[in-house]
């Protein structure tokens, strides 16, 4: 009867709620190498970037960037705007600033190296909207938290597309950072066993970094379904009180990108098509999205869309204890356990397991030495505990401020 | 036994049937034969003994008798009839067709004294030559034919006679059509003749024991055993006797497999299916019907039927004469039809006959059961995952009953029971209900009434409840006008509608309503009549009222922020006149000719846009916006649907079949998923989306082997099918709350071809089948513009397409009660669309996909066993109980559903979902009561 019951649950855990779905690694077959363009001209003045790159296979890693391609976009006027690859940046920068204009249509053109001659259709800038993000402390799906959302007011009546992304940055401030750092050395024969350890002052400043990370997902909006044309507290980002992320000054910022129908359909049935959304049993049929740039002289297939759309953005930074005064500090990402290593057991060269396995640690880059004692005693703990920058960057932001 | 209660009586009543005391005065003024013996029995002061079914109808002669025996009295009632009498002590014994002799022969008991006999009669045993019941004990039943014995005539206390005329009507029991030019023979004296026009016959026979054989191509040869008394009457019906078969998993259609010209159909008997091993002990005849050859489906977890090729919404599911949107339950893991209430099901797969249409594929007739009229009685089954119930209750005896089905799930009840957070908020439940009432006016005019109703409710995400139902009623009014021909009406009203409610509690500003609904009214006017003997028509007209709500959206809180928004209201008539005629040119040629006219008329009011025709539907390219006033012709269609089948014997139990068909689908299901969805929602043709035709041309070959005495049942049939107008959408089409669908749709043409194998073992302590399906199924979509071709504009196989298709069920009865049944299927896995590749794209990883269902995921097969406990068969016993102990996927095969990927958090993730990847252990207790 345990047997039944237990396969009665079994059954309900994959019938759709759950679905006995598991993960798995696929492999390649019939590889299909195409170019893949990313941009998204706006109407600030800058040097305006477009990134080539090819589609990689399962067991690839990384993309690889296209270089020594001709690339420009031309305007109606027949004006155009050149660009040139900057390895730095890994992408195509225009040789002079300049924007997108309303009343304008533009059109990107790409030669390869292998001479495959590629274009888009005329894309013209889509009406200016501006984004106004809300920072607050409340409720969301049962966690108090931190929340941003957006908000803005069209000034037309048409319906508007939006495309959101959003950088944020946080401080971490390690909890068990040290004035040394510990080192081993192994002596021959170069067992296990045979290891001195000694220490040195840390270099570089690692108590106090900053995270930079722009967001992955797509997220769109439209105001088809509004009563106003507006876009209404759309929730972009939420922390609970409990995350180690925004434990001591935090700031998030929005960009809005209001997009043409076209390219807001081809990021949403990108999301759909790529999302989790669907339930197992039936996924939606995928398939190859149809974007707006089209091979001159080959049917291949390109991805992506050249995008012109409406900039706007907005950041705002909080710290923890002024959204959340009097509470606890979150803890940090992981637990760090202290450990004390005795440099007289070492000496030994019989050194007890324990020893020998911290020095592993250490060796090895997992655990970090931050305190030493005159009585010989050094204090280990995990590494991302006592360095920051093992997890994160010391540079501050340009735009940072306290 | 009754053959050992007659047999006693002789031992019993020894005595003479005479008595000489007389009754003043007795009178019969238009009664019954019943109530004259009642009004003797007064008289006499004896009681009559009798069954009250042997004197139906007989009327006693309007006459008086003055001082007659009670013997002058009962000879005079009795003369014109079948029946004899025997008065005994104070007793009056009547019996049917026997005379009961109160002498035995000298040579009965050989051994017996004959001194010691007190017989007293006035006729001397040797002169007569009585025929005796025992006679006819040691008949051989080594034939699976009906060896029910048949009393013709009265049996007279002196037989001088030898020769008597039996006369009869043989009718095919399916129709109740004569049956002409049928062969009847004796089979010792050789004497035979053959039935007229009218399916009528006279045979000369010899008293006593006769056996008579009435044959034909076509039938299976029926031998009735008779006994003759006098001259009297022998009707046949021809199909009746082979339904007697016991323990057959799909039997009484195996003659007409071969008979009639239709190619393409399979009857599944509801009864004979529970050796059968299913999963989780449903016993189920939807699902039987996707182990049978032409019928697929994607895997365990997708609704709908895919039947040679054709689309999920391509089948025509009727019960009771009312279309089924959607027959099941749970994501289709059960079918919403409660077992217990299904007589059978009848598959039409390949000719589809004309009084049906509107539907590509198949047609599905479901029927429900007539309940019993004389006694109350019901199923029950209880599994672990659902309970069944069925009652039949006898309404008025012999004129009506009602049977009153239902069924539940306890899985909300499980969900509820569990650790799990997550779970606990889930809602899976469904439960359907069925009564259907069936009431016989009079001879000729009988009504069935049928009413159903569905429900399934389940949540994927904890603020979105989904829900969908389906209800029906119909009403099917049967007239016989004559022998020759009959009627039937049929009216039904179908709703089918699902429903998400979105309650998020943190923000209701945001909760909505969003829902579906389709109704449908179909008037049905059919009727059979028989020309002459060689045409047989059915002819008649249909017409359907679509009132469909495409979707509506609806915010739930009163500061909301979202916008009501719904989508005009449809409204269609679809109508049909439909002729066929079964025409048999000779003895070995039946060629069966219909088609039906169809017509479909999208109704106002209504708005439809005008798009430039070189460009692609957009909503850039929309030239004019037209308005249709209230009932206004929107569009209207004409289809033509020609449907010829033949049939041609060419031995006596094996026969060829050929068939050309043509249907016409005016209403679509819209789909972006994979396989059907609960969600999907259904749209008529209008300006913009054109009906979908198909045009099947089919021929098949079907004998009935007899190997060492068991006979096995093959049928090869091929098929190739050309699809026009299939929907298929472009890549990521929004289809819900859109006001536009036709700038989502693409439609394209298809092709189906196949050849399906079924090898039948009906009957005997090894039973089953072993079915193989070679079958493709290919789409092409070559619109005018980019966006509307895909895969370059070729020929690309159909999300189901799956070549090669195994099934073997077997059954092995061990003894009475125990049987061991095993179920194996083969399928090659199903197409998919994988990825080629991967980019990076806006700061996170996808996949490029390949060309549509260029790949396919593994094979799929599954091993399943059952053993089945019959309860035992004490006549006494309240109920009939029976235990089904199964294992569903024997094996553990881990056969792949779905795969997809995914981009989480930036990286592309691959998923695999497989149902059932474990072994699935199942009890069921059925009992009958």
């Amino acid at each position: 009867m345990m047997l039944l019951k237990k396969h009665i649950i079994f059954l309900f855990l994959i019938m759709g709620l759950y679905g006995c779905t598991e993960e798995f690694i696929p492999s390649t077959e019939n590889f299909e190498d195409l170019l893949v363009v990313e941009t998204t001209i706006t109407d600030e003045f800058k040097f305006q970037k477009i990134k080539l790159t090819n589609t990689y296979t399962f067991e690839d890693t990384l993309t690889r960037p296209v270089t020594n391609a001709k690339v420009f976009i031309k305007d109606d006027l027949n004006q155009e705007y050149l660009f040139q690859y900057k390895e730095e940046d890994t992408a195509y920068l225009s040789i002079e600033k300049f924007k997108a204009e309303s009343n304008k249509s533009y059109q990107l053109h790409i030669e390869t190296a292998a001479r495959e001659k590629y274009k888009s259709t005329q894309v013209t800038l889509p009406p200016i909207s501006n984004v106004d993000l809300k920072l607050s402390a409340q409720e969301v799906d049962g966690e108090f938290g931190a929340t941003y959302k957006v908000s803005n007011e069209s000034t037309t009546n048409d319906a508007i597309y939006y495309r959101y992304e959003y950088q944020e940055a946080y401080k971490v401030i390690v909890p068990d950072w040290g004035l040394v750092d510990g080192y081993i050395y192994r002596e021959p024969p170069y067992t296990e066993n045979y290891f001195y350890i000694y220490y040195l002052p840390r270099e570089e400043q690692n108590r106090v970094c900053y995270t930079v990370k722009k967001s992955k997902e797509i997220i769109i909006a439209n105001t088809n379904n509004q009563i106003e044309n507006n876009v209404e507290d759309l929730l972009i980002k939420f922390y609970s009180q409990d995350s180690w992320r925004i434990a001591h000054r935090y700031a998030l910022k929005v960009e809005q990108y209001v997009e043409n129908l076209d390219a807001y359909n081809y990021y949403k049935n990108l999301k759909k098509i790529s999302g989790n959304t669907s339930n197992s049993l039936s996924p939606t049929q995928p398939g190859y999205i149809e974007g707006n740039i089209q091979s001159v002289t080959s049917d291949r297939n390109v991805l992506g869309y050249f995008d012109i759309a409406s900039y706007s953005s907005e950041r705002i930074f909080f710290n923890y204890d002024d959204l959340f005064p009097h509470q606890p500090k979150p803890n940090y990402y992981i637990d760090c356990n202290v450990e004390k290593l005795d440099r007289r057991w070492i000496h030994s060269r019989n050194p007890p397991p324990e020893a020998v396995r911290l020095s592993m640690y250490i060796s090895s880059g997992v655990k970090s030495v931050f305190k030493v004692f005159p009585d010989y005693l050094y204090w280990v703990v995990e590494t991302p505990c006592t360095k920051c920058t093992s997890i994160s960057s010391n540079e501050i932001p340009d735009f940072w401020y306290e | 036994m009754p053959k050992f209660l007659i047999t006693s009586l002789f031992f019993l009543i020894i005595f003479s049937k005479g008595e000489a005391q007389t009754i003043d005065q007795i009178s019969f003024n238009n009664e019954t034969i019943e109530s004259a013996i009642l009004k003797l029995e007064l008289k006499t002061q004896k009681k009559a003994y009798f069954d009250s079914e042997w004197l139906k109808g007989i009327y006693a002669p309007n006459k008086s008798y003055q001082e007659k025996t009670l013997s002058y009295i009962l000879d005079d009632l009795l003369s014109d009839n079948n029946i004899n009498y025997l008065v005994y002590n104070n007793q009056i014994i009547l019996s049917k067709n026997n005379y009961i002799y109160s002498v035995l022969p000298d040579n009965f008991y050989p051994k017996r004294n004959k001194n010691s006999d007190s017989i007293t009669s006035n006729i001397s045993v040797a002169e007569i030559n009585p025929v005796f019941y025992k006679n006819f004990e040691n008949i051989n039943s080594d034939d699976e034919i009906e060896e029910k014995i048949s009393f013709i005539g009265k049996q007279k206390e002196v037989n001088a006679i030898k020769t008597y005329t039996i006369s009869g009507k043989i009718t095919d029991r399916k129709t109740g059509f004569p049956l002409s030019y049928l062969n009847i023979k004796t089979l010792k004296n050789d004497i035979s003749t053959i039935t007229n026009e009218n399916g009528e016959y006279s045979l000369k026979l010899p008293i006593g024991e006769n056996t008579v054989l009435v044959s034909s191509i076509g039938y299976l040869p029926q031998k009735r055993k008779i006994i003759v008394y006098s001259n009297g009457s022998l009707n046949f019906s021809l199909t009746e006797s082979i339904s007697q078969l016991d323990e057959v998993i799909i039997s009484s259609k195996n003659r007409e497999v071969i008979r009639t010209a239709i190619t393409g159909v399979t009857t599944i008997d509801a009864k004979e299916i529970k050796n059968i091993p299913m999963v989780l002990g449903e016993r189920d005849v939807l699902k039987v019907a996707v182990i049978m050859p032409g019928v697929k489906t994607a895997g365990e977890g997708s609704a709908g039927f895919n039947v040679r090729g054709g689309k999920t919404d391509q089948n025509l599911i009727l019960l009771d004469g009312g279309l089924i949107y959607n027959p099941f339950h749970f994501f289709g893991f059960f079918s919403a039809v409660n077992p217990y209430t299904i007589s059978k099901v009848d598959i039409y797969k390949g000719s589809i006959p004309s009084e049906f249409g509107g539907r590509l594929s198949s047609v599905f007739d479901i029927q429900t059961k007539d309940g019993d009229k004389s006694k109350f009685s019901g199923e029950a089954g209880i599994g672990p995952v659902t309970s069944n119930v069925m009652v039949n209750i006898p309404i008025v005896k012999n004129k009506s009953s009602l049977i009153v089905g239902g069924r539940a799930t306890y899985s909300d009840w499980i969900l509820k029971s569990l650790d799990d957070e997550d779970l606990k908020d889930s809602q899976a439940s469904f439960f359907d209900g069925l009564i259907k009432y069936n009431h016989i006016l009079n001879e000729n005019n009988n009504i069935e009434a049928t009413a159903y109703y569905s429900k399934d409710k389940f949540n994927l995400t904890s603020d979105s409840l989904y829900s969908y139902s389906n209800r029906l009623a119909s009403i099917k009014w049967n007239h016989t006008f004559s022998d020759k021909h009959r009627s039937t009406f049929l009216l039904t009203n179908t709703k089918y509608n699902f429903d998400i409610d979105y309650e998020n509690n943190d923000e209701p500003r945001e909760n909505f309503d969003f829902g579906f609904e389709i109704n449908e009214t179909l008037a049905k006017l059919k009727f059979n009549y028989a020309l002459n003997k060689k045409h047989h028509l059915t002819y008649g007209v249909s017409s359907k009222l679509y009132n469909t709500k495409p979707g509506f959206f609806n915010p739930t809180d009163s500061n909301t922020l979202l916008e009501r928004k719904v989508i005009d209201e449809e409204k269609a008539l679809e109508s049909g006149i439909f002729i066929a005629d079964e025409f048999k040119f000779n003895d070995k040629l039946l060629i069966n000719v219909g088609a039906r006219l169809s017509n479909f008329v999208n109704l106002g009011s209504g708005t439809e846009l005008v798009y430039d025709k070189n460009l692609p539907k957009s909503n850039e390219s929309v030239i004019d916006t037209l308005q249709y006033g209230n009932n206004e012709v929107i569009e209207s269609f004409y289809g033509i649907e020609p449907r010829v089948s033949l049939r041609y014997f060419l031995t006596e139990d094996f026969s060829i079949k050929a068939s050309y068909d043509r249907n016409k689908q005016y209403i679509h299901l819209l789909s972006t998923n994979t396989t059907q969805s609960p969600t999907d929602t259904w749209k008529i043709s209008d300006t913009n989306i054109e009906p979908q035709t198909a045009d099947q041309y089919s021929i098949g070959l079907y004998n009935n082997l007899k190997i060492k005495g068991e006979i096995f049942e093959a049928t090869l049939e091929g098929y190739y099918k050309n699809l026009d107008n299939m929907l298929d959408y472009k890549v990521g089409a929004e289809l819900i709350l859109n006001q536009n669908l036709e700038t989502e749709v693409i439609q394209g043409k298809g092709k189906a071809y196949g050849i399906e194998f079924l090898l039948k073992k009906p009957n005997g302590r090894l039973n089953g089948w072993i079915g193989y399906t070679y079958s493709r199924t290919f789409l092409k979509l070559d619109g005018e513009f980019d966006e509307e071709i895909v895969n370059g504009g070729d020929y690309f196989p159909a999300n189901f397409d799956k070549p090669h298709d195994f099934s073997l069920v077997l059954n092995y009865k061990l003894t009475k009660r125990y049987s061991f049944s095993a179920n194996f299927i083969y399928q090659t896995g199903r197409p998919i669309t994988y990825p080629v590749g991967n980019y990076d794209y806006n700061n996170a990883s996808y996949v490029l996909y390949s060309d549509r269902n260029e790949f396919r995921i593994p094979d799929y097969y599954r091993l399943d066993l059952g053993v089945n406990i019959e309860g035992n068969h004490k006549i006494k016993k309240l109920a009939h109980s029976f235990w089904n102990i199964s294992i569903y996927n024997v094996l553990g095969r881990n056969n792949p559903y779905s795969v997809y990927f995914v981009t989480d958090n930036g990286e592309v993730k691959a998923y695999k979902t497989s149902i059932f990847s474990i072994p699935v252990p199942t009890v069921t207790y059925n009992f009958k009561f």
